[in-house]
């Protein structure tokens, strides 16, 4: 144990028992001695104080002492530590710059070589046994970049400037193409030059690719230039900078130097229209939107008419806009496809709404189809007349109930039939050929037919029946053609034996009520002219009564059984083409004594003038006529005058007779018509008149197709009308033609 | 012809009508040198009309059986009758009778009811000339 470690690491214990023991002593000293007094246990005090001090002191510094030392010895253990890691270190370092793929040349500051790490020797293929002392590896650059290489060296040591190299090797010289170098010089502390430190990093890689950007970037050009769009750039102001081959050449710029173009207005090719679109769009690609939109120019400024235009701005690397790229495409021919298209696809639209609308309707069409048909066919089974339906082939397609039991066939072995092979027509006892049939008139001519009782047609069917035949037919037309025929028929066995009766009635009533009358006549003439000898006067008065009378009677049944012969169709009608003018004249001088006699005068005034001549029967308008006027003069004063005015007024002639006469009363107008009806005025005024003439007239104007009406106001007079049709009448068959 | 001493003419009138018939005899009989001879119907005419061979002959067509048209017809069937000169006075008239009696050769159509009978029996004298 080494004594002075011994005490210096336990120099407070001894202190401690030092200073333990010399209190003991003390202690024992006061204890013993007796006259002990305070000064002696002031001195003690001093002295343990002093102990206790010394004790403290010796323990700050031996304790101090000791970390001292400890520091120190870590101090030591550090720096050991760091030196082993330098040593490391340095070996690490020295491990990467050998094996860095980088090539790492160090050159001593007369320029030789001093090293060459193995990535370097790799590149060069320089052995490790080569004397790299004395090779110029300048020389493994090609020559374009020798020069540059050496300049770059000699500045590095005699100017210590650094600096940066890019070169092409030979491919004899270095295993890379392409090479960046940073040439480093390293200075002593005095700024002296040292040595030169070169490194080198292969950038083939980098070089290629940065070739084939170039390459890239001509091709980018060579496209703008060769594109038929039209490509503008602004910058970021939204100043025109260029405009590519296709844009002069839409654009009539070909001839134009860069500057112009420049300055070149390119809104005033732009449609006035489409200029605010454009700045606005200008405006949002210069805040960095993209946007495409069509644009029109205006005609004289450029090839195309339309044009799809993207803005695109182009952003530098810190995200701001730097340029605007502003691309057209002609897009003319495709608008006016497009347009083409847009209306054909409006039309298609249309046509498909309508297409719609059409099988809307067609739907409601179908429901009404269906309800018409329903009723159509509750219609046809209910309705009372025998009802056939012919195609134009006469063949039988549909046929009511009624007409089955008239034909006396079921209707399956009637549909389909030919309609003149089931019914034969007669005109009377003569049978009808078929072509001759009216139902020919129907299907080849489409004319309605009315076949009346006067016109005295008989059906014979199968069982060899015969009936006469009221018929209507209608030809069935669709589209324009005639595609058959309706026929609505009535057995009119009833009717005719009807008829008959009435026109045997008017034949009897002609002969047996006149023959007496004649008989009654003849002899009261042969009395009155004295062939049974002489008369009294009176007996002469009376007779010739007698004969007035009878020759009323006769007069009257005269005009009765014309009646009877109009209303029954039985008058005859001849027309002729005749000047109405001309017969009105005829009628006035037949009454002119009549008229002469009451001093009245007859005007006649016709629209057009002269009157066109027209089909008229003269004896039916004669009696039409003659009747108004003679009316006109029997119930006006003398002194009258009578308007006859004949007008044409669109498809009818319209014939009126003014009097200034007596007038119908109001309550009797409704029954002025009737037969044997006389107003009370007129009864007053001519007690004899049969009533009969205006009915006469009424029947005559309803046979040929006209009307008859009147205008009146009592005491001043009457005016009586009638129409013609502007054809005339029509000629018509009968027994007898209408007496004058 | 049958002429009588007298010079009479005869004319032979068809009326079934007893009444007329008198009337009209009677009235022509006033003329002294006219032989009035009456029938009542067509057969008993055409019996008398072969018997008598009047001058004229006074017709009216609307008769029970035989009528007037129907005498007309047999009459110019019959060739012996050919110079036969008939006159129709008929009740009826209209165009269509006119012209069916003036086919059959009738020298004259009149209606009774025109005029007087004195006007009827000189229109149908006019014809014994």
């Amino acid at each position: 144990m080494n004594p002075i470690k011994l005490i210096k690491n336990n120099t407070v214990g001894f202190l401690m028992i030092l200073f333990v023991v010399g209190g003991v002593f003390v202690y024992v000293y006061l204890l013993t001695e007796k006259d002990a007094s305070f000064f002696h246990l002031l001195i003690f005090s001093a002295y343990l104080a002093f102990n206790l001090m010394v004790a403290i002191l010796v323990k700050y510094f031996s304790s101090n002492l000791e970390k001292n030392e400890r520091e120190y010895r870590n101090l030591f253990e550090k720096t050991k530590k760091a030196e082993l890691e330098a040593v490391a270190n340095e070996q690490k370092y020295r491990d990467l710059i050998e094996n860095t793929p980088l090539c790492i040349k160090v050159f001593d500051k007369n320029g030789k070589m001093t090293f060459l790490n193995k990535g370097g020797r790799e590149e060069h293929f320089i052995k490790d046994t080569d004397d790299i002392s004395k090779w110029d590896w300048v020389k493994t650059v090609k020559e374009k970049y020798q020069s540059e290489a050496r300049e770059k060296f000699k500045a590095a040591f005699e100017k210590g400037e650094s600096s940066r190299i890019e070169f092409e090797h030979t491919p004899e010289g270095s295993s890379h193409e392409w090479c960046s170098s940073l040439i480093s010089p390293i200075k002593d502390k005095d700024g002296n030059v040292k040595s030169v430190l070169f490194l080198s990093d292969d950038i083939t890689a980098l070089k290629h690719a940065e070739l084939e950007a170039k390459k890239n970037e001509q091709m980018f050009h060579t496209l703008i230039d060769e594109t038929p769009l039209c490509i503008k750039w602004f910058d970021n102001a939204g100043k025109l900078l260029s405009v590519n081959k296709g844009g002069r050449e839409e654009h009539f710029l070909t001839d134009k130097t860069d500057e112009e173009v420049r300055n070149w207005d390119y809104m005033g090719c732009i449609d006035e229209g489409y200029r605010p679109l454009v700045a606005d769009k200008m405006s949002a690609a210069l805040r960095g939107e993209t946007n495409s939109f069509e644009i029109k120019h205006v005609p004289e400024t450029s090839k195309g008419i339309w044009c799809l235009s993207t803005l695109t701005p182009v952003k530098d690397n810190l995200g701001k806009v730097a340029y605007v790229l502003f691309l057209s495409r002609d897009i003319t021919d495709e608008k006016i496809i497009d347009e083409e298209r847009k209306k054909n696809l409006e039309k298609s639209e249309e046509t498909k709404a309508a297409l719609f609308n059409i099988l809307d309707d067609v739907k409601e069409s179908e429901k009404t189809v269906k309800d018409e048909r329903d009723r159509s066919s509750a219609i046809i089974s209910s309705i009372g007349e025998n009802l056939l339906v012919i195609n134009k082939d006469y063949k039988i397609v549909l046929m009511n109930a009624v007409a089955e039991k008239t034909i006396g066939l079921a209707s399956d072995k009637v549909i389909g039939q030919d309609i003149r092979k089931i019914i034969g027509v007669f005109k009377g006892d003569k049978l009808i050929a078929e072509e001759d049939r009216p139902l020919e008139k129907v299907i080849k001519k489409g004319i309605a037919l009315n076949i009346n009782l006067e016109d005295n047609f008989y059906y014979q069917i199968s069982n060899g029946a015969k009936f006469p035949v009221m018929l209507i037919s209608t030809p069935l037309v669709r589209d324009g053609d005639i595609s058959g025929a309706v026929l609505v028929f009535r057995d009119i066995t009833k009717e005719k034996t009807l008829d008959e009766s009435k026109s045997s009635f008017i034949s009897i009533a002609s002969h047996q009520l006149r023959t007496p009358l004649t008989s009654m006549r003849w002899f009261s003439e042969m009395l009155i002219g004295g062939d049974a000898g002489p008369l009294s006067e009176e007996q002469k008065h009376f007779v010739e009564r007698i004969y007035e009378a009878t020759d009323r009677m006769i007069d009257l049944v005269n005009l009765l059984l014309q009646i009877a012969r109009v209303e029954a169709g039985r008058i005859k009608v001849e027309s002729i083409r005749l000047s109405i003018k001309d017969i009105t004249e005829s009628v006035v001088e037949s009454l002119k004594s009549n008229l002469d006699e009451k001093f009245q005068n007859v005007e006649i005034i016709t629209n057009p003038d002269p009157f066109p001549l027209i089909f008229l029967d003269q004896d039916i308008i004669w009696q039409v006529i003659q009747n108004l006027i003679s009316n006109a003069s029997r119930y006006s004063q003398e002194n009258k005058t009578i308007q006859i005015s004949i007008i044409k007024k669109g498809d009818v002639i319209e014939y009126s007779v003014r009097d200034q006469g007596i007038g119908i009363p109001i309550d009797q107008r409704v029954r002025l018509f009737e037969k044997f009806f006389r107003a009370e005025n007129a009864l007053k005024m001519v007690p004899e008149g049969s009533g009969l003439g205006l009915s006469l007239v009424k029947s005559l104007v309803e046979g040929w197709g006209g009307k008859i009406w009147f205008e009146s106001e009592e005491g001043k007079g009457a005016t009586f009308f009638f129409t013609i049709p502007a054809s005339g009448m029509a000629s018509k068959e009968g027994e007898v033609k209408l007496a004058v | 012809m049958n002429e009588n001493i007298n010079n009479q003419k005869t004319i032979l009138v068809i009326e079934d009508e007893m009444a007329l018939q008198e009337a009209i005899r009677l009235k022509l009989k006033q003329d002294k040198s006219i032989n009035v001879v009456v029938a009542n119907s067509g057969e008993e005419a055409f019996v008398l009309v072969k018997e008598k061979k009047p001058d004229l002959v006074w017709l009216d067509l609307l008769m029970p059986k035989m009528s007037g048209f129907d005498f007309l017809k047999m009459v110019r069937k019959d060739k012996t009758l050919n110079d036969l000169k008939i006159v129709v006075v008929s009740a009826s008239g209209g165009p269509d009778k006119v012209a069916q009696a003036k086919e059959l050769g009738v020298l004259d159509y009149i209606v009774k009811g025109d005029g007087t009978l004195d006007l009827i029996i000189k229109r149908v004298k006019n014809f014994l000339t």
